[in-house]
């Protein structure tokens, strides 16, 4: 369960986020919508634990980021906004090189590769440079649930990738939430990738394109 | 640490190449660089054959001088042998110091008492014969000194004469000093080694030294790859902090390259001769250890790799300087002894553990490392 109360992030005199405020439960995806420079990134940040609300504060599973923070953040999966792996390195490589500082139980070769399979991504022994984008998008994303966290927390998974490769990362988001009982909360641009997914969608800022556009789904809509 | 050695075994599987050229750089420039001007000083050398029919100390003394000089390779043999190898353009010219040498000198006589020969194919018989002339001169005027001092001893009856071999070998340490002063600009501790015939002689470690320092920088820069690869916002996720990793890394290439520093020190000791000693391990190693730290604080600052292997050049390239490994010019630190105490590479050359930088790099270390963690901003 994710409870966020009251966040407010402020960057000099500039308010960014103001007073934003709900509930999550496992199994459900959220939708974080809003114009550039509205928030998203900054409010995702502040979840996975990396940057501090100037106000207000949240709990995951009971945890508080402020007083356990090494416990809360091995909970968090946060997939960066930039592909964020070694170009080097095999798929392979990759999963191995990450999960030996990546905290929880160990992994052995066969479960991380499981994790790359599920989602489709099946050039295990393929040099990531060679990689289309979309590959690249969910390696990004195997790695950040290497230590199956609750809290999925995900910035632009699919932007800039191919339509395939949209839809498979979406099903597989879908399947993580209802079958594993994951919180997933991400952003994106693409309207329809919302629309479909999503259980809920959160719309930060004032600009009333997104929110007309939004209204027209019957999903439940939080606007701040 | 298990986990930070097995990831950057990875790494450094992935760049091993790499690895090893700049590991092995700082081993291996300074023995070409060492027996390649020896071998090629040796071949520039001028070879001159000398001939020695009296068998006396001022003879001795003489030849002594002659094979000082810089620019001569002198070989000493009989002299038919020396004229046939003359004829053969084996040695530029021949000098034969002539029966009755020491008695012609002690006698002020200068003239008669060296013949030289030279082919038509002698290059350098002139100035060698300059030379030659000269030792002859200095030597007779050091006796004709000797003689005069015992002259005004008799006119003013001094009970106790000078032994002339005293004042012989006194006047000769006086202008060995004098010799050692002049021939200091070329540099530390090579004064002798200018009496030994080198024209350019290397100080091994201070090669070394410089070659470490440019090739820690080199191995370095996957500090600035890591950072500048986006996975920073990775470590809030992971059992240690960015630094912790950083940290763990550095120790790593701390352990490898003191490995270096003891195959370097095994491999100089039977390649060029140097000592084997625990303490110059320490000095090595903490040379080392500065390096490692100035690269690592270095890196950490830098997120463009160009820039920060510019600046590796061009630090590289100045320390190199003041020391004096690269170019001869011991004036410059000769007038700034805090320059020679801040400067590592100046203690390697010494032979000295170096303190002044090294504790001021692990207060710097430190400090980085207490520092607020910034984790790097993705938006
Ligand atoms: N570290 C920072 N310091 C100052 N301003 C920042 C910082 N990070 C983000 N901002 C500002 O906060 C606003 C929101 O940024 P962000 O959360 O990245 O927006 P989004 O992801 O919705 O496009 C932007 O105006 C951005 O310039
Ligand atoms: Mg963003």
């Amino acid at each position: 369960m994710l409870t966020v109360d009251h966040i407010s992030k402020t960057y000099g005199k500039h308010l960014i986020l103001n007073d934003i405020t709900f509930q999550a439960s496992p199994g459900e995806i959220i939708g974080l919508v809003g114009e550039n420079g509205a928030g998203k990134s900054t409010l995702l940040r502040i979840l996975a634990t990396i940057n501090k609300p100037t106000k207000g504060s949240f709990t995951l599973n009971h945890l508080s980021p402020t007083t356990q923070k090494k416990q809360i953040r091995q909970h968090i999966g946060f997939v960066p906004q930039d592909i964020a792996i070694w170009d080097h390195f095999t798929v392979e490589e990759n999963m191995v090189f990450f999960e030996k500082l990546t905290w929880g139980k160990k992994k052995n070769k066969s479960a991380l590769q499981a994790i790359c399979k599920d989602m489709e991504l099946d050039k295990w022994k393929e040099k990531v440079s060679t990689l289309s984008g979309g590959m690249k998008r969910k390696l990004n994303l195997a790695i950040s649930l290497i230590h199956d966290p609750t809290l999925i927390l995900l910035d632009e998974p699919t932007v800039g990738i191919d339509l395939r490769s949209r839809t498979e990362i979406g099903n597989y988001l879908r399947k993580l939430a209802t079958e594993n009982d994951k919180i997933i909360i991400y952003t994106s641009h693409d309207m329809d990738e919302i629309r479909h997914i999503c259980d809920r969608i959160i719309c930060i800022g004032e600009d009333p394109f997104y929110y007309n556009l939004l209204k027209q789904t019957d999903k439940e809509i939080i606007a701040f | 640490m298990k986990q930070i050695i097995y990831t950057r075994m990875m790494q450094w599987k992935k760049q091993w190449l790499g690895i090893v050229c700049w590991s092995i750089i700082p081993l291996l420039i300074p023995i070409c660089i060492v027996l390649g001007t020896s071998n090629v000083q040796d071949d520039a050398k001028i070879p001159i054959g000398i001939v020695m029919e009296e068998n006396t100390s001022t003879a001795n003394d003489f030849l002594d001088e002659v094979k000082s000089a810089p620019f001569i390779r002198v070989q000493q043999l009989d002299k038919t042998a020396a004229l046939q190898q003359l004829e053969k353009h084996e040695l530029d010219s021949v000098f034969i110091i002539l029966d009755g040498y020491e008695e012609e000198i002690m006698r002020g006589n200068r003239n008669q008492l060296i013949e030289g020969y030279h082919s038509d194919l002698s290059f350098a018989y002139t100035p060698v014969k300059e030379m030659v002339v000269s030792i002859v001169q200095q030597d007779a005027g050091r006796y004709r000194a000797v003689k005069v001092i015992q002259d005004i001893g008799e006119r003013y009856r001094v009970q106790e004469q000078w032994p002339v071999e005293d004042m012989i070998r006194k006047s000769q340490t006086i202008q060995k000093d004098e010799n050692l002063l002049r021939s200091s600009f070329t540099y530390l501790g090579e004064a002798d080694s200018m009496e030994s015939g080198e024209l350019v002689s290397w100080n091994v470690w201070g090669l070394w030294s410089i070659a470490a320092l440019l090739a820690t920088f080199f191995l370095f820069d996957w500090i600035i790859k890591e950072r500048t690869s986006g996975v920073g916002p990775r470590f809030a996720f992971f059992r240690m902090s960015h630094r912790a990793y950083l940290i763990g890394n550095m120790f790593i290439y701390t352990i490898f390259l003191g490995w270096m520093n003891l195959l370097t020190m095994v491999v100089y000791h039977y390649v060029l001769h140097e000592a084997l000693s625990i303490h110059l391990f320490i000095v090595l190693f903490t040379f080392q250890l500065t390096c490692i730290m100035t690269a690592f604080l270095l890196a950490t600052c830098f997120k463009n790799a160009y820039a920060y292997f510019g600046l590796a050049f061009a630090i590289t390239f100045m320390i190199a300087v003041i020391s004096g490994a690269i170019l001869p010019i011991d004036g410059i630190t000769g007038g700034l002894p805090w320059l020679e105490k801040w400067n590592p590479v100046q203690s390697v050359m010494n032979g000295e553990i170096h303190y002044a930088s090294f504790i001021l790099l692990a207060i710097g270390i430190a400090i980085w490392y207490a520092g607020k963690e910034r984790l790097h901003a993705n938006s």
